[in-house]
């Protein structure tokens, strides 16, 4: 065994010398899953609300709580942008809409027997639809406003004091009219002091919830809306449900990346067993006191130490950009599983060539395109049926889908039994087929 | 010490070793000389074990190559340089020692020797690939030692070797073999296994055509010496054989010095004289018809 592991330090010795290889081993899988996982993290944003923009030019106590109405509400994404920054940032397309509240809002907003109050209302041309919607949320805020005025009897109080006096004191309002409209106000007046019974009759017991329901603190409602729960709920096997597991790009760009790298290290050292040969390194080797079977475990475990050394610095990157593996243990189980297989296929593949130009060539061809069917390009679930049959004789498809399976996917240990267990035959398979054909080459 | 008997070697459809035997002695260099093709390293690798022979038997003190027991007395500079070029020298020595299970300290000590040996210690810490094709090949002797092995295989030691290196190596070769060390050396160049050889194999299309010590191989195969040169005109010119009517003259004899010595006390007279001793190309010319190195 220390002859092996002295073999295998000098092989990680030589490929980490190797700077082109050290490229396509690390960087270049680095980069890419960086690009891939940038492209879709930075994608279209998964929030559903309404954004607009909001401009209080009247800044009043009034003004101020129609915006935080406007702000409590889920389905609207409220920013507060100066006037001109805010109609510009509509007419860019960051907002779906723009509120402007002019000076003087709050003089009449929620005092319904005097004007509606003035209010600016800007849209995307675009996105008519959501105008009414935008409507509701205005007049909904409104509406809380009203409330508001109800529950603050000293402030409404003079407000129902001066319209009195200016019913009595218009002449131009016909006096029938002037009578019914000093009635309503010396209702509202009335309704002013029972309000204010209630509430100094709530003071004196606090804390009860149901008294607070009561008195209807912040309720306006024309009716009660409840929820009921139409999430959509797509077919398991289906792509929109697998993709719903997925939670950052990363997710599916390391394990795409980590194949690569995977692949760079299966050409590196195929490459590095050609080299032995034409230098004739190999020679020596064969005349040193170690057995064929040293030499190819030395082979073999370097290899595989490369790949796990790549990997775990390829998924440290990764957590360190926020992915975050739903299963560590199964996530060791899928590397070990994939540098078994990629270890045995390295051995037959070192034997398509006998210069290092051809045997690198052949390598990087062949798992280019092995790349392609096994979802080290495009994802697997996006590809067509007849690929995604295809894919599964193809070793690649099963390093990547075990790997998803411990990132993003939610596998539990019975699932990865699967992949895995291909992964390592393949492996096995093809490590006793490489072995025999070297020993017959070199016999 | 090593025992080679009736090895025979088909590569493809060619022939490569046909019927080969030797025995080499401890402390003793055999040299195995042929033209390119001829079969030496066919053989060699046979001797060291990497090729398995499909007919005879190899032995190194009783073992065979084989097994990876017997490979521990054995090293060998192989023709192509084996070495790895992103390692340093120290490097690829030290992976070598280890390989052969040398204790640290016992490591440590013999990097150290060989390097000296090599003349590449103040080169010890550059990367191979940096290096000159004699410093290449220097070190590439050193890997064949690192172990200190009784027996050693030098397969064309000094290709593309300068001449300063050449000798660097032949100091080298000459240091261990009073050292003890079993050495066998192939070589298509005749100097280098007139220098250093004790006996010499000559092979052809992958036999051993003659195999003597130097001097026996010149004795049977090289023929007599070659005298020549020209004669003053005042002299005796009929006791000189071979002459011509322009004074030059031409003749071979078995012992030339005796017989220039002879020449002179009868009266001859030489204007110019050149004794040329038979070699081993003429020795090689004699066996096959051909000279060494007309490929």
């Amino acid at each position: 065994m220390k002859r092996i592991l002295i073999l295998s330090l000098k092989d990680l010795k030589l490929i980490s010398r190797d700077k082109l290889g050290m490229f396509f081993m690390l960087a270049f899988p680095v980069l890419m899953a960086l690009f891939f996982g940038s492209i879709m993290n930075f994608g279209p944003s998964g929030s559903n609300a309404l954004k607009i923009a909001v401009c209080d030019r009247d800044r009043s106590p009034v003004s101020r709580r129609f915006v935080k109405n406007l702000q409590d509400n889920e389905v609207v994404d409220v920013d507060e942008l100066p006037r001109e920054d805010a109609v510009d940032s509509v007419r860019r397309g960051s907002h779906a809409g723009v509120i402007i509240i002019p000076p003087e809002f709050g003089m009449t907003a929620g005092v319904i027997w005097k004007d509606a109050p003035p209010i600016h209302l800007g849209l995307d041309p675009s996105r008519r639809a959501e105008a009414g919607m935008l409507e509701g949320m205005v007049m909904q805020a409104i509406g809380g406003l009203v409330m508001d005025r109800f529950q603050d009897p000293a402030t409404l109080r003079p407000l129902i004091e001066d319209s009195r006096k200016e019913i009595q004191a218009d002449d131009s309002v016909p006096l029938p009219t002037r009578v019914v409209l000093s009635t309503m106000m010396e209702s509202l007046a009335g309704l002013i002091d029972s309000i204010e019974q209630v509430q100094s009759t709530a003071d004196t017991a606090p804390g009860d919830m149901e008294q607070e329901a009561a008195r209807g603190r912040g309720e306006l409602r024309l009716a009660s809306v409840t929820y009921i729960d139409v999430s959509r709920s797509p077919d398991p096997g289906s792509r929109a449900a697998i993709l719903s597991k997925v939670r950052s790009g990363w997710d599916v760009s390391f394990p795409q990346a980590m194949v690569w790298a995977v692949m760079g290290c299966v050409a590196g050292f195929a490459t590095l067993i050609v080299r032995e040969n034409t230098l004739g390194t190999h020679t020596r080797l064969l005349v040193s006191p170690l057995t064929r079977s040293q030499l190819l475990a030395g082979k073999g475990v370097a290899c595989f130490l490369c790949l796990m050394l790549v990997l775990t610095t390829m998924i440290m990157l990764a957590v360190g950009l926020g992915m975050r593996p739903r299963r560590w243990d199964l996530l060791v189980l899928s590397i070990a599983s994939t540098g078994v297989c990629f270890v045995g296929l390295m051995l037959p593949l070192s034997l398509l060539g006998r210069t290092e130009q051809a045997v690198s060539g052949t390598v990087w061809g062949i798992c280019t395109v092995m790349a392609m069917f096994g979802g080290g390009m495009v994802p697997v679930v996006f590809m067509p049926p007849f690929i995604q049959t295809l894919s599964n004789f193809d070793p690649v498809k099963w390093a990547v889908y075990s790997m998803e399976g411990a990132i993003w996917r939610g596998f539990t240990f019975t699932e990865m039994l699967l992949p895995c267990g291909i992964l390592t035959a393949v492996g096995t398979v093809s490590l006793v087929i490489g072995s025999w054909m070297i020993s017959r080459r070199q016999a | 010490m090593i025992k080679v008997q009736n090895i025979c070697k088909t590569l493809g459809t060619t022939l490569a070793v046909n019927d080969v035997s030797f025995d080499v002695t401890a402390g003793e260099i055999l040299g195995l000389l042929g033209p390119n093709g001829a079969g030496k390293t066919t053989t060699l690798n046979m001797l060291v074990g990497i090729l398995q022979p499909d007919g005879g038997t190899v032995r190194i003190n009783e073992g065979n190559p084989c097994d990876a027991g017997t490979r521990h007395y054995l090293g060998i500079a192989p023709q192509g340089l084996s070495l790895y070029e992103e390692l340093t020298a120290q490097e690829n020595l030290t992976f070598l020692g280890q390989l052969y299970g040398l204790s640290a300290g016992h490591l440590r000590d013999r990097v150290h020797e060989m390097l000296e040996f090599a003349a590449l210690t103040d080169r010890r810490k550059h990367p191979v690939r940096t290096y000159s094709g004699g410093m290449k090949r220097r070190l590439n002797m050193a890997a064949a030692l690192i172990h200190d092995p009784e027996v050693v295989v030098f397969d064309e030691p000094t290709v593309g070797v300068d001449p300063q290196s050449r000798n660097h190596i032949f100091d080298r070769i000459e240091e261990l073999k009073k050292n003890g060390r079993t050495i066998v050396y192939t070589t298509h160049y005749m100097e280098e296994a007139q220098r250093l050889c004790d006996r010499v194999a000559v092979m052809d299309h992958g036999r051993i055509l003659a195999m003597d010590t130097l001097g026996g191989l010149l004795t049977t195969y090289g023929g007599a010496a070659i005298v020549k040169g020209e004669l003053e005109p005042d002299c005796q010119l009929a006791a000189c054989p071979g002459v011509e009517a322009d004074r030059s003259f031409r003749f071979s004899t078995n012992e030339p010095v005796r017989e220039v010595v002879r020449l002179s006390e009868s009266g001859v007279a030489f204007k110019a004289l050149q004794i040329n001793q038979p070699d081993l190309e003429a020795v090689f010319l004699s066996l096959t018809g051909r000279s060494l190195r007309d490929d």
